[in-house]
């Protein structure tokens, strides 16, 4: 099953968010424009716009103005990408060209500034204040992240707190409070938008778990990239934490390198395959997952609290 | 205010800036961030008389020096085979400095100022992708692209703060000292958009980088260098005798500038 048909009932709105989203990138720059209208039709699941849209389902549900948060979010989500693969030198997203790729890193930024900037015009549509503060205080979390991210790679002695907090920041933050900040537009309670935070954080984690996991048993055409790429880059995940738990592996471990032989990296994958550790990680997002379920007790029971139970559990056994 | 009170705001808005900046490990791998002090005082001054809390004022201003800040910051991001860590945390900085700037504003309870300085980034980033590309046709948009992308955000503040009179002499000097800049790097043998930008210009054809350009070629392009930096310095007089609501500080530092530019090309001349 598709994931879309998991909340096809927010169809209408969804398609409102998209031509927004064209909206929001028609640059006078018919450079800019191109690339942004590039990446958005090169597709995405548009997971933090639903996720923002059923957690205004909670309150006092106005397209018109929750349509403001869902755009500004995956538009941070967007820009976002396009300096990433500044960062990582990718060539392929989605298994289109990258920005950088078809035009250069120079372009990427530009076109990443100028989407980040058209994400802060729509969310200052949004009159709440907390709102604000709430939004400013993650990106600022998701940025300080991306650094650690960093600073972290080929640092095998770091330990699971540090990863936590990392995937946190990276990924768990924004989904968190793309529900959170639905909730908010729409004028729900402390209490419910509190919960819709920690709803989306535990998912976040849970997904970006699953993520970590699938760099190791993905293959090229499921991932878009090459598996274990993370690995190469010194991105110490889960999966890595766990295997190096054998010192054997974890000597193994402490050689890899960006350049390192295809053939290498393939026998190092296959160790840690074989070493639990997958299983392990998946049992820890399962944990993240079932935090997440019930996270949402208490909630008014709806269709809407049904589709986020039924997209965490989606989410939580993608196999890619 | 009096002019050591102005001093002391702006080295105290410097100051804010260089804490909110001030990250460990970035400072490990990336300069620390240019702060121009031309800048805050162009800021300030339009906020003088303004019904704003000394604190407002150096949250405002120190705002719209981040997004400065992260802007430029991107621009040290090229297409050379750099150091990987030293490119990855440089996109990464510029991203930081621009949260800050939005962290600021919602702290300040000033989302309306987010809104308009995020027209401002946008429209800044449309005229570098033209700058970079070498989408104009000659020197003179060119030039007037450059200004707009030193003063876009500046210009956007201002009308925000209706400080309008001193748009003018705000987009002359940050035009003149980004001028002076673009002169320095290609008489040092960097690189110089502005030069390189003439080369194409002047010199349709030419392939080679305005570096490797024999000398007569560089030559007659720091000749026209040099008179559009004339021009700007001439546009820059005009507006500091004719604006309104500047304070001596500013006219001064302006004065200064100028003088110092006149002396230097008297020299040149006298010197043949």
């Amino acid at each position: 099953m598709k994931v879309q048909m998991l909340y096809s009932f927010l169809k209408k709105d969804i398609d409102l968010i998209e031509k927004e989203l064209e909206n929001a990138v028609a640059s006078n720059s018919t450079l800019i424009k191109q690339a942004s209208v590039n990446l958005l039709k090169a597709g995405g699941k548009r997971i933090r716009p639903v996720f923002v849209l059923l957690g205004a389902k909670f309150g006092n549900y106005e397209i018109e103005r929750v349509k403001n948060v869902a755009v500004a979010l995956e538009l941070i989500h967007m820009a976002s990408l396009v300096h990433d693969d500044v960062i990582d030198d990718s060539k392929l997203r989605r298994g289109k060209p990258t920005v950088q790729a078809e035009w250069d890193n120079r372009i990427a930024m530009y076109t990443g500034d100028y989407i980040l900037a058209s994400a802060l015009e729509y969310i200052t549509k949004v009159d709440d204040l907390s709102a604000h503060q709430i939004l400013a205080d993650t990106l600022v979390e998701v940025c300080v992240g991306e650094i650690e991210q960093i600073k972290d790679k080929y640092r095998f002695n770091q330990n699971l707190r540090c990863y936590l907090r990392r995937i946190k920041r990276k990924t768990a933050l924004l989904i968190a409070v793309s529900c959170q900040l639905g909730a908010i537009a729409a004028g729900a309670s402390d209490k419910i938008h509190r919960q819709l935070f920690r709803f989306g954080y535990n998912v976040g984690m849970s997904y970006q778990i699953i993520d970590d996991i699938l760099d190791f048993t993905g293959t090229e055409k499921q991932l878009g990239k090459p598996a274990g790429e993370d690995l190469r880059q010194g991105n110490v995940t889960l999966p890595v934490l766990f295997a190096m738990e054998d010192p054997a592996i974890k000597k193994r471990l402490e050689n890899v390198h960006e350049h390192m032989p295809k053939s290498e990296l393939a026998a190092t994958i296959d160790m840690i395959k074989q070493s639990g550790a997958i299983e392990k990680s998946y049992e820890v997002s399962r944990c993240y997952l079932v935090k997440a379920l019930d996270s949402l007790h208490g909630l008014p029971d709806s269709r809407f609290k049904k589709t986020l139970e039924d997209l965490a559990r989606y989410m939580g056994k993608r196999k890619f | 205010m009096s002019l050591l009170e102005r001093e002391q705001q702006v080295a105290a808005i410097k100051k804010l800036i260089e804490q909110e900046v001030a990250h460990d490990y970035l400072n490990q791998y990336i300069d620390a961030p240019y702060i121009d002090e031309d800048r805050i005082l162009l800021l300030t001054t339009s906020l003088a008389g303004q019904p704003y809390s000394e604190n407002e004022v150096k949250q405002f201003v120190a705002t719209a020096m981040l997004i400065q800040i992260a802007l430029d910051t991107h621009e040290k991001v090229t297409n050379v085979n750099e150091k990987q860590r030293n490119r990855q945390l440089t996109v990464l900085a510029g991203d930081y400095f621009s949260s800050l700037y939005y962290k600021l504003l919602a702290g300040v309870r000033n989302v309306k100022l987010v809104g308009v300085l995020a027209e401002g980034i946008k429209s800044v980033n449309e005229y570098k992708v033209m700058l970079y590309r070498l989408d104009d046709s000659d020197a003179e948009t060119f030039v007037g692209h450059l200004k707009k992308t030193e003063s876009g955000i500046i210009t956007k503040f201002m009308q925000f703060f209706n400080s309008q009179p001193l748009i003018r002499l705000s987009e002359e000097l940050l035009l003149f000292n980004r001028l002076l800049r673009e002169k320095e790097m290609a008489e040092s043998g960097g690189y110089s958009m502005l030069l390189d930008a003439l080369k194409t210009f002047t010199f349709p054809g030419e392939k080679r980088p305005f570096q490797q350009l024999p000398h007569d070629k560089k030559r007659i392009l720091f000749y026209r260098c040099e008179n559009i930096v004339k021009e700007s310095f001439h546009a820059l007089q005009g507006a500091s005798e004719t604006v309104s609501g500047a304070n001596q500080m500013l006219l001064d530092r302006i004065r200064l500038l100028l003088g110092r530019y006149a002396n230097t090309t008297r020299l040149y001349a006298e010197e043949g």
